[in-house]
């Protein structure tokens, strides 16, 4: 990933330079900034990291809590024209899923269910380019904005409880490691998403800056197998099976829905 | 403007915080240790519906060991190392294969036989064939008399029949019979019989019990046409020193509700027969075993008793420590063949 960046960032200097520009690009020629900031909506789909909220565990319950969904993320940004930055991002969230898994009982030959909780942790690689508004009136990177661009997700999940349903109906519904056999289903996912977010930046204090906008991301995974609809053929599939666990599952609904909407704010900072 | 600026940084800043909050787990997780599950052996074999099953102590686990089920098998018996498993095909010959299934041997030389078990014989396991009044010997030959039932016969037997057999550990010889006898010396008539005996080893007298049950004439002198009792099991039982002894009380064998258990009491002074109590109604079989527990079986279930639990095996739900096997209805049809071998 480092070569990635070099070679990005190197890339776009040796693009810039064969260019002649009527006014140097940057304010106050400051190309380069970075950004931290945070995407937040009403929660309204899946549990938080912390069990609270909608479809909690275990009994897919709501809570009682007033729940945000909550992204934070960490931005390079290079202007490369007067009205282009492009933009490099992580991202990271952690979000809870309130899952279910059978697996075959040691004690009966029949199967156990699991109700499991495991916290989703999103690493999100963000590359996009920020394009500002008018043509007379904007400059980068100030102004009213679209940043478009693509999102590489990779999420693992991390079991945080278990509550197990025994086939011969054992009244303690704990996962003793003597009892159960070990979950199978592969906990890590790679989703790929289209981004979009229209926003705001301006300077609040030398070299600071603050930005606001909306995004959305849409990812084709969610369209493909996990949409209310049902499963679609996958044209991506190579072996045609539109075989997914419930955990697979659950966890492309779970991150289309932490993606779907958001309202952005982030501050930067003017470098060089 | 700055302050709604701060304001939102501020929030930003709280959510932040707020979301790092630890999970505190309500069951917690298994971990890992949960891929190296208890490791049971397979100490049961069953016949149901004409193929061949291996379970484990806690019937968990079943292997359908043939696929077969329109030919028929009975008297099935595990070895005591529980790696082979010896049946009766069709023909009713000896059929033994492995635990995968695979045939080990056919003994074609025995048709008609009547029972079969696996003896231990000290760590040299033999398996013990009845066929034709007689003891055969898969395996070493065991240290018991030649003629072992002639005892029980009378000497004017117009008709006799060993009918089930087993030998314990001191060689002693458990078995079932049946026979016929003139109702008179001149007569044409006859007296038919059923009991039950036991060759004892280690003395110079033996015991048996016969039961008439009634005079027929010889146009119905075909045995096993008629709808008498006999024995059709016979097992030592370990847990009080006697014999364990199943009655088919009608001869319909494939009508379970004619069968029962009851026991055979040969030790000491005793030469009794008596009622057993079982935990199943109609039960073919039923072993018990010193320290382990008791296993019985009819068309519907198998139900397993054990005395202790396998190490690592929590207690079952319910009736404390008891496995089952449920099988599908099977109406008018014999009990469910099968042997357990703790």
């Amino acid at each position: 990933m480092k070569h990635f960046l070099f070679f990005v960032t190197i890339a776009l200097f040796l693009v810039n330079s064969t260019q002649t520009q009527a006014q140097i690009p940057g304010y106050q020629g400051k190309r380069f900034f970075i950004e931290l900031g945070g995407s937040f909506f009403f929660n309204l789909g899946f549990p938080t990291a912390q069990n609270k909220g909608p479809r909690s565990f275990p009994f897919d319950e709501h809570t009682g809590h007033f729940t945000l969904k909550d992204r934070y993320n960490l931005s390079v940004h290079y202007v490369f024209s007067r009205k282009n930055t492009i933009k490099l991002a992580y991202n990271y969230q952690v979000s809870g899923l309130n899952t279910t898994a059978s697996t075959p009982s040691l004690f009966q030959s029949s199967q156990d269910f699991h109700n499991l909780f495991y916290q989703l942790h999103a690493h999100d690689i963000n590359l996009g380019i920020n394009v500002y508004g008018k043509s007379n009136a904007n400059l980068a990177p100030l102004g009213f904005y679209w940043d478009l661009g693509l999102r590489f997700i990779f999420v693992n999940g991390v079991l945080r409880d278990q509550r197990v349903e025994y086939a011969d109906n054992r009244a303690d519904n704990r996962p003793y490691p003597d009892q159960v056999a070990a979950l199978t289903h592969e906990t890590f996912t790679f989703m790929l998403g289209f981004t979009a977010l229209w926003g705001y930046r301006t300077v609040i204090a030398d070299r600071i800056t603050f930005r606001v906008g909306i995004e959305t991301t849409i990812f084709p995974q969610y369209l493909f197998v996990a949409s209310p609809a049902g499963v679609i053929p996958n044209p991506l599939s190579l072996g045609g099976s539109t075989e997914i666990t419930a955990y697979q599952l659950q966890t492309i609904q779970n991150l289309q829905d932490r993606y779907l909407f958001g309202i952005h704010i982030g501050v930067g900072a003017l470098l060089f | 403007m700055k302050y709604i600026y701060l304001s939102c940084l501020a929030a930003f800043l709280f959510l932040g915080i707020s979301s790092c909050t630890k999970y505190e787990p309500i069951y917690g997780v298994a971990g890992n240790s949960s891929t190296d599950p208890i490791q049971l052996k397979k100490d049961l074999a069953y016949i149901h519906r004409n193929d061949i099953y291996l379970v484990n102590e806690i019937l968990s686990e079943r292997k359908k060991l043939s696929s077969s089920p329109t030919s028929t098998k009975t008297h099935i018996a595990l070895s005591p190392q529980h790696d082979k498993i010896a049946y009766l095909n069709a023909n009713k010959t000896p059929v033994i294969i492995d635990t995968l299934g695979a045939q080990i041997d056919v003994l074609n030389q025995y048709t008609n036989v009547s029972d079969l078990f696996w003896h231990k014989n000290n760590g040299n396991p033999t398996l013990v064939i009845l066929v034709n009044n007689e003891l055969e010997f898969y395996g070493p030959t065991l240290a018991v008399d030649n003629n072992p039932f002639e005892y029980a016969f009378p000497s004017d037997v117009t008709f006799q029949a060993v009918d089930a057999v087993h030998i314990n550990e001191n060689l002693d010889i458990l078995f079932t019979f049946r026979f016929q006898r003139p109702f008179t010396p001149t007569s044409s008539l006859r007296r038919y019989y059923h009991g039950v005996g036991a060759n004892l080893s280690s003395t110079n007298f033996d015991k048996e019990i016969a039961t008439e049950d009634g005079v027929y004439s010889p146009s119905s002198s075909s045995y096993s046409n008629q709808n008498y009792p006999y024995y059709h099991m016979i097992k030592y039982n370990k847990a009080d020193n006697n014999a364990t002894i199943g009655l088919i009380s009608n001869g319909n064998e494939s009508n379970y509700n004619a069968y029962s258990l009851a026991s055979y009491r040969y030790t000491g002074s005793s030469n009794s027969t008596g009622n057993q109590i079982t935990t199943l109604n109609n039960a073919e079989n039923y072993y018990l075993e010193r320290n382990r527990g008791s296993v019985t079986s009819n068309p519907y279930q198998i139900r397993k008793y054990l005395e202790n639990l396998p190490v690592g095996v929590p207690p079952p739900t319910g009736a404390a420590n008891i496995y089952t096997i449920d099988f599908l209805t099977q109406n008018s049809s014999a009990p469910t063949y099968f042997d357990w071998n703790p």
